[in-house]
């Protein structure tokens, strides 16, 4: 068995859904594409599925709370959706590691608004990149972090998801004055254009 | 082997029982000190953390002795390990100097993907090789002792040339590694794979054993799942038991991390475990 092969076959059999359809399907012409030789590609393909689907849901639910954990109200938002809407984004988007946990929540926040309005108020992404712009300014020393939000962002935390909301563009601003200071944060209501 | 860990020469301290901290722990901890003689932490959380979460590493420190134990480096990777987390681990091992590190006979990214999953290692010869190479290169960055643990997995990757217990000591063998026991995945493995633990104690190579982890899991359908939520069952008291009467170890570590109960009754696991390793007079 080629080390790297194999571990790079079961890296793709866990975190892509589509590709491990496909290696069972055809594990010759599949497994070569990671390097797989036709005797390895057909061991493999041979030997029990079911723990490897398995590895691969469990690595699925892992990422799903890394993200409930990162996002918090946003999640607790969308209530009973977010396990869906997190299903189609993880479709789509390999994972990206166990430091990566502010990746993925950026990912998520950015395929939202990919997603159709019936799925979520129009201003969600908005309260979604908000949260993720506090823990991405915690994790940056002096390095002031800006972000423009089309919504009052301020007042979007624990609303409903039914509620209207007005759009009112926001500038938001956090920074360190020092790299051991505490956070501070503004947030500038906008004129309307 | 000059940097390589063997309990009995190279004298580590012993440490005592501790908890894997969590930082829902915090207080407690602070109001039971001496029920807890080390902590444990989880390296990832301290690589690009903010200064809130360095200063809670700051705290913790000036309290408690302290194990980084990290999730990612990758150490079964055919195809090397990612510089940037080695050299951001280096930095943390460096700010702690405890007595011995750990990570996981494992391997967590390859063919370009970070799984952020420990994945288990082929049992080959060729995987032994690989695992020696990527310590060589750690120990270029990092002096401190590195102890190996034990991982659950349900995969049987084909082509094993060696079972278990060969596996693990070929490893601990060839890159002078100590071995952190995880008692509860030894007793996963064994059951979810049809096997009595108590039957093959004495393959285990006993002797390289630094650390210890214990936790109770759960059963998922008709298997065990390694999910430290819930109370650490009699078996795996057990086999505690039978692992501290044979290895010299020198921590003996809680891993809990969901479905949190009062501290209580970490406490009462912690003391239980203390009892276990003073009857076998592992350390004073
Ligand atoms: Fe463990």
């Amino acid at each position: 068995m080629g080390l790297a092969a194999i571990q790079a076959a079961l890296a793709r059999l866990a975190i892509d859904p589509t590709w491990r359809d496909r290696f069972y399907r055809d594990p010759i012409a599949v497994g070569a594409e990671v390097g797989l030789s036709p005797t390895e590609a057909l061991a493999l393909a041979e030997s029990d599925r079911r723990p490897i689907d398995e590895f691969a849901a469990s690595l699925h639910r892992k990422r799903r709370a890394q993200i409930r954990r990162t996002l918090p109200i946003a999640v607790r938002a969308l209530g009973d959706r977010y396990g869906r809407l997190f299903d189609r984004y993880a479709h789509e988007a390999p994972p990206r590691g166990s430091r990566a946990d502010l990746d993925d929540a950026l990912g998520f926040v950015a395929a939202l608004n990919s997603f159709p309005e019936t799925d979520r108020p129009p201003w969600f992404p908005d309260l979604a990149r908000y949260e993720l712009a506090w823990q991405l300014a915690a994790r940056t020393g002096i390095w002031p972090v800006v972000r423009l939000f089309r919504f009052p962002v301020g007042r979007l935390i624990h609303l409903p998801l039914a509620a209207e909301v007005t759009p009112a563009p926001t500038l938001a601003i956090w920074w360190r004055p020092s790299p051991r200071s505490r956070l501070r944060h503004v947030l500038f209501p906008l004129p309307r254009r | 082997m000059g940097a390589g860990v063997n309990p009995m020469d190279d004298e580590l301290p012993a440490l005592g029982v501790g908890l894997g901290f969590r930082p829902p722990f915090l207080a407690d901890l602070f109001r039971n000190r001496r029920g807890v003689d080390f902590l444990e932490i989880t390296a990832d959380h301290y690589l690009d953390a903010p200064p809130e979460k360095l200063d809670e590493l700051k705290l913790l420190a000036d309290h408690f002795p302290i194990i980084p134990h990290a999730l990612d480096l990758s150490i079964g990777s055919a195809e090397g390990m990612d510089d940037d987390y080695l050299e951001a681990l280096a930095g943390l091992v460096e700010r702690l100097n405890p007595p011995w590190w750990s990570e996981h006979l494992a391997f967590t990214r390859a063919g370009g993907v970070a799984i952020g999953h420990l994945a288990p290692l082929p049992r080959t010869r060729e995987a032994v090789d690989v695992v020696a190479r990527n310590v060589e290169r750690i120990r270029g960055r990092i002096a401190t002792p590195l102890i190996l643990e034990n991982i659950t997995a349900t995969i049987d990757l084909p082509g094993a040339e060696l079972d278990e217990p060969e596996f693990l000591s070929m490893v601990l063998d060839q890159t002078g590694c100590g071995w952190l026991c995880d008692v509860t995945n030894l007793y996963t493995n064994a059951e979810n794979r049809g096997r009595d633990p108590m039957a093959e104690l004495d393959r285990w190579p006993w002797g390289r054993a630094v650390q210890f982890h214990f936790a109770g899991g759960h059963r998922q359908g008709g298997t065990l799942i390694d999910s430290h939520a819930h109370t650490t069952p009699p078996e795996v008291w057990r086999l505690l038991d039978e692992a501290a009467r044979r290895a010299p170890v020198r921590g003996i570590i809680l891993e809990r991390d969901e479905n949190l109960p009062p501290m209580a009754d970490l406490l009462d696991e912690l003391d239980r475990a203390r009892a276990i390793a003073r009857r076998y007079e592992r350390w004073a």
